[in-house]
């Protein structure tokens, strides 16, 4: 089964795998094999690709998956490798932003932007801590 | 025969010419690094955004979201993207002229009405000097780097499109190919077309693979809703591919200006060589005139 994740900076991923777990509006599914044709909304969280024995875990900030017979394609807002994150300046963002939208009213669209990224960071912040501690990648 | 001074300020003239084209050769090919770097970077997002859209608009009901709606055209739109600034050569009056073209042809096709949407200032200018009128400009920076750039482009069609009053939507774009190559094309953005539909450079091995595999398989499976899916994903699945447009004609406008720099410089040298060759033919015939006066005259006085 062939993934590649694709976001509007970079191509961050794409190679044969064997399944896939994604954080979707729904809860999170995983991706086998032979997958029925799918097309989800990604929610911001973790995913993690199995390939070769091996467990890859990316923070995803949201997105579209799209299965098809052994292609899975997603398109993703951002989509970092755990050691790409910079743990201290994820909480540095998540703790601004959080301080922006306790201390200003606004808009209803200037708030889903805050919010949005509200949850991008939290969801950064939760892979980089589970996966530095779990396997002890770092 | 021009005097050797006359000669001597045209050639100096020529060569402050050409150090400018040069200079400017130079800031175009640094601009379109950048250019380019960033419409390459966004192609295969946008490739991929396109081939996604296409086969849900062949394997989804229609009436589901308004975006994916076929009508008949009695309105129409073209957006047409071109630069701010000229000195690049035939890039931009290409580009008015394929917009002509488009609205013509909507005009042909039977609708009664083409709006004129245009993004940059110099198809808009030629346009309106042929006699259109502009339904809307957007003003554009000379890169575009933010979607939000593109915000009130993407808000009107997609407005005019859902509430019924557009029903088609054309885009006049160069994609850019190489720094010497660019495509400008006129394509259909709305309604989502899909039998045999052809984009060159971007999506053309999509839509070929597309079209290989469009048997192996009759349905998606709509995580949450399909109707929630795809009022999700159509309207970015659009906006990225302007914004993809946007971006390659960027990079075209800056290679095409370092061509036609690149051209201007040349001509520069050819054109000094061209003068000192005339210089000094000038020169060497005003000598020979006054050594032939000089033996004349002491031929005169022996």
């Amino acid at each position: 089964m062939h993934l590649s994740i694709v976001t509007p900076e970079r191509v961050v991923f794409s190679d044969e795998i064997e399944y896939v777990t994604l954080p979707t509006e729904e809860g999170e599914i995983t991706v086998l094999e032979d997958h029925v044709p799918l097309v989800g909304i990604l929610k911001p969280g973790e995913l993690v690709i199995s390939r070769a024995a091996e467990m890859i875990p990316l923070a995803v900030s949201g997105g579209v998956v799209q299965v098809r017979q052994q292609m899975v394609t997603i398109l993703a807002d951002t989509a970092e490798r755990v050691e790409e994150i910079i743990e201290e300046r994820a909480e540095e963002a998540r703790r601004r932003a959080e301080q922006i939208l306790a201390e200003k009213s606004f808009d209803a669209v200037e708030y889903a932007v805050l919010s949005a990224k509200m949850e991008k960071e939290l969801a950064r912040l939760r892979v980089a801590r589970k996966w530095r501690k779990g396997t002890g990648i770092r | 025969m021009p005097s050797t001074l006359a000669i001597r300020r045209q050639i100096r003239s020529v060569r402050n010419t050409k150090k400018i084209t040069k200079a400017m050769e130079l800031v175009s090919g640094a601009k379109m690094r950048k250019a380019v770097a960033s419409a390459l970077a966004t192609r295969s997002y946008a490739h991929c955004a396109w081939d996604l859209l296409q086969h849900l608009a062949t394997r989804v009901d229609r009436a589901l979201h308004p975006l994916l709606a076929v009508r008949p055209v009695r309105r129409s739109a073209v957006i047409i993207i071109s630069s701010n600034r000229g000195l690049c050569g035939s890039f931009n009056a290409q580009l008015a002229m394929k917009g002509i073209g488009a609205i013509r042809r909507a005009q042909e096709a039977g609708a009664q009405q083409v709006d004129i949407i245009t993004f940059g200032r110099r198809a808009r200018d030629t346009v309106a000097r042929h006699g259109y009128t502009i339904h809307a400009d957007f003003p554009k920076a000379d890169i575009t780097t933010s979607i939000m750039d593109i915000a009130g482009i993407i808000h009107v069609i997609t407005q005019g499109f859902s509430d019924g009053s557009l029903d088609r939507v054309d885009i006049v774009s160069s994609s850019f190919v190489s720094s010497i190559k660019q495509n400008i094309e006129a394509w259909q953005l709305l309604p989502l077309v899909t039998e045999g539909f052809v984009r060159t450079g971007i999506t053309e091995s999509a839509t070929k693979e597309t079209a290989k595999k469009d048997s192996d398989f009759s349905q998606f499976v709509f995580e949450p809703s399909e109707q929630q899916v795809l009022g999700h994903i159509i309207p970015r699945l659009l906006e990225t591919q302007i914004f993809q447009a946007v971006l390659e004609t960027e990079a075209s406008e800056h290679s095409a200006r370092m061509m036609a720099m690149h051209n201007a410089t040349e001509a520069a040298s050819e054109m000094v060589g061209d003068l000192e060759l005339t210089y000094n033919r000038v020169r060497q015939s005003a000598i020979t005139q006054e050594i032939a006066e000089l033996s004349a005259g002491r031929a005169a006085l022996e």
